[in-house]
């Protein structure tokens, strides 16, 4: 495993783009991590509204007098943590689900079609419709991230269980006395973890993008602070594109939301090309 | 030792029209203790899903295995699960049987966990010594299996077989995937632990030589049938089936086969040979001949040689 490890680092060392990716993530996480010292104010406290920038504000003040940077800063925490821990989640029982889908075929099959209709149904415009109907709040978001996000992984897993369980060697396990359960967590599963990485970084991107889009379209939990929110309330500013507001209000926190997921996709890519069958034997 | 009778499995294909591939059409045998069989026929004639089948790696469609008085296909999962470390198989491709992320120390102690009742210096003595047993270097048990050749991982599969204890050992084509150098290092040493840990052993392979090598009696399978059965002599010097001799016969040709392949699903009654043997005749293709006795031990199954 160490050895393994160590490889992997090696490979991902030659790759441009998953560096320049992780050092931005790396970046946003020691933002998001470290906000209450880097925050030079209280994003919930008032002053004097849409302020311009200025030495006091950096990036000026909201409509109800919020500093801006703050609340940048704040918001990064909010759209990492829900990215992440649905991500996580969703990954979770993507994987399990699928390992035992890949594993035992007739309930794989039968259980093949329903996710299947998961992933026939448009993705964002139910999770719109749901989150409308639904209590906006954090927790609530991430539910519906994770309800979404598990199908995807479901099937990539067990479209690679399928044909790691016809492997001879598993057939050896199997008649040394092995059972299922210590087949899949011991022989399968370690052989489906590149995989799942890969899938969780592209499914935080995904949570990333559509985090802010509800939260754009006011679905999402109006008293916390994330990229998504200072979106929908300088949009909702009536002036903000007939005056410079937007390049200090609006601007950054696109730019935040479009490094974030580029740096994930960065990431994905190269994570993406060491797991690839045809490159797997150098870094094995 | 082990005893087969009628052995079936069919493979279905298609959902509404289905279509049965008859891998396996009724085959008898018996494998004594101590003995080897070595099973030959050329490539998809069910060699493989014989052995599978042994296993119950997949399910026999029909028949009776019976492995030291014990009847196979009547077992319980649980019963079976405790039953296989007796039994075991070697692939054909060794670096397939080895899981890649596992070192070859711990594949070859894997087994010696899973059976229990040795603790951590027990199994690491034991897994030096079966490394020494296959002609591998200690230092070896660090290794991955890509970093070994195939005819060092096949040592390792042995030496991981052999951990358990088993007394029957299913080899499938063992070395057709191996250089011919090592091809005949690993067969030697297969004789040779076979000896000296007293196996029963069912040598599958499409390579005569190499069967006749190996094996004490010889099976031809041809089209999920076995053809004749007998000892090597009695197959390699008088050979009754017709099939049998055109595979021994080095002046086989490749064109006979091109030409029936074509002809292979035209038919389904009478002979499994009939469209191939030279000696064919009308009642061929209606009757279906059965097994003779034509010699102690030595089974023919064809109308014509009585």
């Amino acid at each position: 495993m160490i050895e393994d490890t160590i490889a992997f680092l090696k490979g991902y060392k030659n790759s441009v783009i998953g560096l320049v990716g992780l050092g931005i993530l790396i970046f946003f996480v020691v933002v998001a991590i470290f906000a209450p010292y880097i925050a030079p104010y209280d994003p919930h406290e008032m002053y004097k509204p849409v302020r311009h920038p200025n030495s006091d504000h950096l990036l000026g003040t909201n409509h109800i007098g919020q500093d801006i940077l703050s609340e940048l800063i704040y918001g990064t925490r909010v759209s990492l943590f829900i990215a992440f821990i649905s991500s996580i989640i969703a990954s979770y029982i993507g994987t399990s689900l699928g390992l035992i889908a890949g594993y035992f075929e007739k309930f794989g099959f039968f259980f093949m079609r329903i996710v299947d209709g998961f992933l026939a149904i448009p993705r964002l415009p139910l999770i719109i419709v749901i989150a409308a109907f639904m209590r906006p709040s954090i927790w609530n978001l991430i539910f519906i991230f994770v309800f979404f996000g598990w199908p995807f992984t479901a099937r990539i897993i067990r479209s690679e269980v399928l044909s790691l369980r016809n492997r001879p060697y598993v057939d050896a396990v199997r008649m040394l006395g092995a059972g299922n359960f210590y087949i899949l967590c011991r022989h399968i599963l370690p052989n489906v973890i590149p995989l799942v990485v890969v899938q969780l970084i592209m499914e935080a991107s995904h949570v990333v993008l559509a985090e802010a889009s509800l939260s754009f379209l006011g679905l999402g939990d109006p008293t916390t602070k994330s990229w998504g929110m200072i979106l929908h309330y300088a949009f909702e500013y009536p002036t903000i594109f007939i005056s410079d507001l937007w390049k200090w209000w609006m601007l950054p926190a696109g730019l935040c939301i479009t490094f974030t997921i580029l740096s994930l996709t960065f990431i994905g890519y190269a994570l993406e090309d060491l797991v690839n069958p045809r490159l797997r034997r150098e870094i094995l | 030792m082990i005893e087969v009778e009628n052995l079936k499995k069919y493979f279905s294909t298609g959902i509404l029209r289905k279509r049965h591939i008859k891998a396996v059409n009724g085959v008898s045998f018996q494998i004594e203790r101590g003995e080897t069989l070595g099973l030959v026929g050329e490539s998809g004639c069910g060699k493989t899903t014989i052995g599978r089948s042994l296993l119950r790696l997949i399910e026999p469609t029909a028949g009776k295995i019976i492995f030291d008085g014990i009847d196979l296909l009547h077992l319980k999962k649980k019963e079976l699960r405790r039953l296989r470390p007796r039994m075991q198989m070697i692939f054909q491709d060794p670096d397939a049987s080895l899981n890649p992320r596992m070192k070859i120390g711990d594949s070859i102690a894997e087994p010696l966990k899973l059976q229990g009742g040795l603790n951590k210096v027990e199994i690491k003595e034991k897994v030096s010594e079966l490394i020494e047993t296959v002609g591998l270097n200690p230092e070896h048990v660090n290794r991955y299996p890509y970093q070994l050749s195939g005819g060092q991982n096949q040592r390792v599969v042995l030496a991981r077989v052999l951990a358990v204890n088993p007394d029957f050992i299913i080899a499938d084509e063992p070395t057709s995937s191996l250089d011919v150098s090592v091809q005949a290092q690993i067969l030697n040493l297969m004789n040779h632990l076979k000896r000296e840990f007293d196996l029963t052993l069912l040598f599958i392979s499409h390579d005569l030589e190499v069967v006749r090598h190996m094996s004490d009696r010889i099976a031809v399978m041809y089209r999920g049938k076995i053809v004749e059965i007998g000892s090597v002599n009695e197959i390699f010097e008088d050979a009754k089936h017709p099939y049998t001799n055109t595979l021994i016969s080095p002046a086989s040709s490749l064109e006979d086969q091109l030409i029936f392949e074509d002809m292979k699903d035209a038919w389904d009654s009478g002979c499994v040979f009939y469209p191939r043997c030279p000696f064919n005749t009308v009642i061929c293709s209606k009757k279906e001949p059965e097994m003779v006795e034509i010699g102690k031990g030595h089974w023919v199954l064809c109308d014509r040689v009585t």
